[in-house]
């Protein structure tokens, strides 16, 4: 199984979900306790883009809401359609680094706040940067192990389960 | 071009005879430089293998073989190979040994060209003519040293014998060649098929369902039909892993894309976009068609079981629908799907949502 957590540099190819694709754009986050945090824009030549947030070792697919339908906020509950979530954190991201074609609100701001809300369906996440009206809204999914890895160790992991596939057939013989 | 390749083909098909009448005619040469033979029969035997051969081309060519179960002549060939050497004979006024050794180049080709029957059928035919030609010459009064004649004879049956047997062996091996290449091109064709499929579902993988989707936009853009598309995604698979394992997980995800692609038309393609994530691309279809389609690929889901997963006993799927818009392209048409998928998610899951022009959630149906 490859290892969780794995930090990947601009244009380098990742596999995600099978698919091959291209980091296109990178932004380094410093949480308030000093961890780190990555997201990724993955593109390919054909499919739609992709973001991942990458966080104490495990990555999260966020999922953007269509512009003109943005989930509504009252207070700390948000609501999509006639499902509510529920405010359950709040996080400081400090932008470190923007590298290559960069999701979000994260580009224009140095700082970005980052709410966590909960419902029966899911974790939704908002983000604003202070003082400024421009706001995004993801989808959270959380990725099991091995769903991203990097071009080079999805072929190690290919290798490795064609030569078991291998030793499997020569044993049945 | 065509012609061409026909025409090679022709040449192809002719060659062994071609190159069998080719030695023949040099041995004949040889033969009469040497004085074995006399001339005029070695300049009439090359003459007679030319028109043999030419007359086999033309057969060949002109697609009269085709008519016949002995499509490259073979039998034909040799019979007339074999005429000839007797003829040859006849006309040397003597059994000699070369035309004996024409006679093993002969069988060489029917060994390689002909099965055991055909084969075993010519080669008795070719002894009688042969004996019948000495025969003559004894008849006729011709001096012929007839130990030596009896020897190449009976030398003649078992080398006969021999090439008879070896043709079977020869035969075999061709069947078994065939069969072995006839495999080889049903695995390639099976291959073809597995690298446009998913090996768990069955359906079109990601490369496959993006060279599709690029080909519906380029026709749609030409043809001024409408296309669109369905971002889908099974609902609740991780729970039915966690609670009841990957073995079920599977089951689930089988069920849910024979329902899904059941209730699509036959000109519609629908694949596997990446982990529980699947598209349908959906020709000549707007999008209050697309709507309707991508309903009822939630109902005929819906009625497939699964086990109990947070109080549900059927599979639900949500899916997002968008139109293609003129010069739009696969990333841009997927994208907005998948938007309205994300939206459909976040209201609750196991509903259709389409985006309207302004990108808006238009057209809704909840189960």
């Amino acid at each position: 199984m490859a290892p969780q957590g794995e930090i990947f540099m601009l244009d380098e190819q990742v596999v995600f979900r099978g698919r091959p694709m291209r980091v296109a754009g990178r932004v380094q986050f410093e949480g308030s306790s000093g961890q780190l945090t990555f997201r990724y824009l993955l593109s390919d030549p054909t499919g739609a883009p992709v973001i991942l947030e990458e966080g104490a070792g495990r990555f999260a697919l966020l999922r953007a809401f269509p512009p003109a339908a943005q989930p509504q906020t009252v207070d700390n509950t948000v609501t999509v359609g006639t499902e509510k979530y529920t405010l359950v954190g709040v996080r400081k991201l400090k932008v470190l680094e923007v590298s290559g074609n960069a999701p979000g609100v994260a580009p224009r701001a140095p700082l970005i706040l980052s709410g966590i809300f909960e419902g029966p369906m899911g974790t939704l996440m908002r983000e604003m940067v202070p003082g400024m009206t421009t706001q995004v809204y993801y989808l959270l999914k959380p990725l099991a192990a091995g769903e991203v890895l990097s071009a080079a160790q999805y072929a190690v992991d290919k290798d490795a389960e064609g030569r078991a596939a291998g030793n499997r057939a020569l044993n049945e013989d | 071009m065509k012609s061409a390749i026909e025409g090679a083909n022709h040449w192809r098909r002719a060659l062994p005879g071609a190159g069998t009448a080719a030695v023949m005619a040099l041995v004949l040469v040889l033969a009469a430089v040497l004085g074995l033979i006399a001339p005029d029969p070695a300049v009439a035997g090359c003459i007679a293998l030319a028109v043999l051969v030419g007359m086999i081309y033309a057969a060949l060519r002109t697609g009269y073989s085709a008519r016949l179960s002995d499509a490259g002549f073979s039998s034909v060939q040799l019979a007339a190979l074999f005429l000839l050497l007797a003829w040859l004979t006849y006309l040397a006024e003597d059994a000699p040994p070369a035309i004996a050794v024409l006679y093993l180049v002969a069988m060489v080709f029917g060994m390689l060209q002909l099965d055991r029957t055909r084969l075993s059928i010519l080669a008795a035919i070719a002894l009688a003519i042969h004996g019948t030609a000495v025969f003559m010459l004894i008849d006729n009064g011709h001096k012929i040293n007839l130990a030596a004649a009896w020897t190449q004879f009976g030398a003649l049956v078992l080398a006969f014998a021999w090439f008879t047997y070896l043709a079977g062996i020869v035969q075999q091996l061709r069947a078994r060649l065939s069969e072995a290449h006839r495999k080889l091109h049903d695995l390639g064709l099976e291959a073809n098929q597995r690298a446009a499929r998913d090996t768990l579902t069955g359906v079109y993988h990601y490369r496959h369902l993006m060279e599709a989707l690029e080909r519906e936009i380029a026709r749609a853009e030409r043809v001024g039909k409408p296309l669109s598309i369905a971002r889908v995604d099974l609902d609740w698979l991780g729970s039915v892993n966690e609670t009841h394992g990957p073995a079920a997980g599977d089951i689930a995800l089988k069920r849910f894309t024979e329902a899904a692609a059941g209730a699509l038309r036959d000109v519609d393609v629908f694949g596997r976009y990446g982990g529980k994530e699947f598209l349908a691309i959906m020709p000549d279809t707007d999008l209050k068609g697309a709507v309707i389609a991508a309903e009822r690929i939630r109902a005929a889901v819906g009625r497939e079981p699964v086990p109990d997963v947070r109080g549900r006993r059927h599979l639900s799927c949500t899916l997002g629908v968008a139109e293609h818009r003129k010069g739009e392209n696969t990333r841009l048409v997927i994208s907005r799907a998948e938007a309205g998928l994300n939206f459909a998610k976040a209201a609750g899951r196991d509903r259709v949502v389409a985006l309207d022009a302004e990108g808006k959630p238009a057209m809704v149906e909840a189960g």
